[in-house]
């Protein structure tokens, strides 16, 4: 397939992108290329601004404008539980269901040994600084419930407990609004251990 | 084509685009097989939760372009008791990369998914002592099956009395005596309590080294040779089994992180 140099550029940046493959990039490339200058300029712009101005929040590591994120400014947070997750979209996830209120912490990952991927690699340090802070006393890991996920949780289990902290794991269970009958026996055997009286 | 089924047992998971998975699987014939399962990383999935590294499941599969489809799975034995602990996570993982990396390296060996059941099974039993020597046990034998059986009765290399040798040389894969063995990480020293222990673990059944693990300065040595020896004749890097031998296997103590 042949392309002229700048277009071949653009679609050799766009298949870098998460879940863009060739189809796809040659589709943006096209619509770029018909739409107004315009419209292009506020693209090429959103991507510079978000680059330049969004950091890592120094306390949660979550992407902030500000100094400190707005979860982690926020004086009506509960500073004595912190929630970890693996990536800033999981912080979303969890808001989005509006019944926490404490603080966070994002791991950067996950322990994975395959990868080569170690506790090292990870903000484990950053949270032991948090920890040390002295007004934490339940640590709430929501992991993702893959082999790495619960790897990284044991790890953190057996790192924070002698400390004296109350560490928690988020329930798996069933999908609301699922039927029992589909449910693997994996989920369906963590439900049951997960129940709670009515 | 119609699906057909296969008992297998998953080795390694790897995400594909946004919501699928390739699995690789380890066949009860030996053979490694990957295939995508489509799906799989939304909650709403039906079996994604038998699909994790370390289940051994009855699959239903059809023959793709590339790529075998799941379009079926039904746990046999999940190994739960694997996630339940940081260090046998980390010691299953670490023979899941290996049976991974072997077996890719092409030639179908039967014996491989009853050696690697038995290595799981054994990894759930409740003593802690008992990983090491398991995990050991295990690469030797997954060595022995890959051709690579040590040879422990004489010097390899001149054949004359086991009572003289006190080293193995990784290229021979056997023990030498001084005037055969080169010094040096080619050929690391081996004590002749290590040497009994080897064969021992050669000859036991995965259960019996569950049963009566071995005695930790012994577990390290037999250990440490058989990482060098999976190391110099397995040319790709198994980073699980790295992982798990540079003990990341242990959490740094609670104190030193709190200054
Ligand atoms: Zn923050
Ligand atoms: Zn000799």
């Amino acid at each position: 397939m042949y392309y002229a140099a700048p277009i071949a550029r653009l679609l050799e940046e766009l298949e870098r992108l998460p879940g863009v493959g060739p189809k796809s990039a040659q589709r943006i490339a096209y619509h770029i290329l018909r739409s107004e200058a315009e419209g292009t300029a506020r693209l090429a712009e959103a991507l510079l601004e978000v680059k330049r101005v969004i950091h890592f929040c120094p306390r949660c590591f979550d992407f902030t404008e500000g100094d400190l994120c707005a979860t982690c400014a926020d004086p009506e947070r509960d500073a004595a539980t912190v929630c970890v997750v693996e990536e800033p979209r999981d912080v979303v996830a969890i808001e989005r269901t509006g019944g926490y209120r404490g603080l966070y912490h994002v791991l950067g990952g996950v322990i994975s040994p395959v990868d080569g991927v170690g506790p090292e690699q990870l903000r484990v340090r950053e949270l032991l600084d948090h920890i040390a802070e002295g007004t934490v006393t339940e640590v709430v890991v929501a992991t993702n419930t893959t082999v790495e996920g619960e790897t990284t949780a044991l790890y953190l289990a057996r790192m924070l407990k002698p400390l004296g902290l109350k560490v928690t794991r988020i329930a798996s269970g069933l999908p609301v609004g699922g039927d029992l009958e589909y449910a693997d026996e994996v989920t369906l055997g963590r439900a049951l251990e997960a129940r709670r009286e009515l | 084509m119609p699906a057909y089924p296969l008992r297998a047992l998953v080795l390694r998971k790897t995400k594909l685009g946004e919501a699928d998975i390739i699995v690789n699987l380890l066949a009860a014939d030996g053979r490694i097989v990957r295939a995508v399962a489509k799906g799989m990383r939304k909650p709403t999935s039906r079996f994604a939760g038998r699909l994790e590294p370390g289940s051994v499941i009855d699959l239903m599969l059809n023959t793709g372009r590339t790529l075998e489809v799941v379009s079926d799975a039904r746990s046999v034995e999940l190994h739960a008791a694997l996630r339940t602990d940081y260090e046998r996570s980390c010691a299953a993982s670490a023979v899941l990369d290996v049976l991974d990396k072997l077996a890719m390296e092409g030639q179908t060996e039967q014996r491989l998914f009853g050696l690697a059941c038995a290595t799981l099974d054994a990894l759930e039993a409740p003593d802690t002592a008992a990983i090491r020597p398991i995990v050991t046990a295990f690469l030797v034998k997954a060595m022995a099956m890959h051709g690579y059986r040590p040879h422990l009765e004489s010097c390899v290399s001149c054949a004359c009395a086991a009572s003289a040798v006190d080293r193995f040389s990784l290229e021979a894969g056997g023990v030498v005596c001084p005037q055969c063995g080169g010094a040096g990480h080619a050929a690391p020293r081996l004590s002749s309590a290590g040497r009994t222990a080897l064969g021992a673990l050669l000859a036991s059944t995965m259960a019996d080294v569950a049963a009566s693990p071995l005695e930790a300065r012994l577990s390290e040595e037999c250990f440490a040779l058989m990482r060098g020896f999976v190391a110099f004749h397995v040319p790709v890097r198994i980073k699980a089994l790295e992982f798990y031998a540079n003990g990341a296997g242990t959490p740094p103590r609670p104190d030193d992180g709190l200054r």
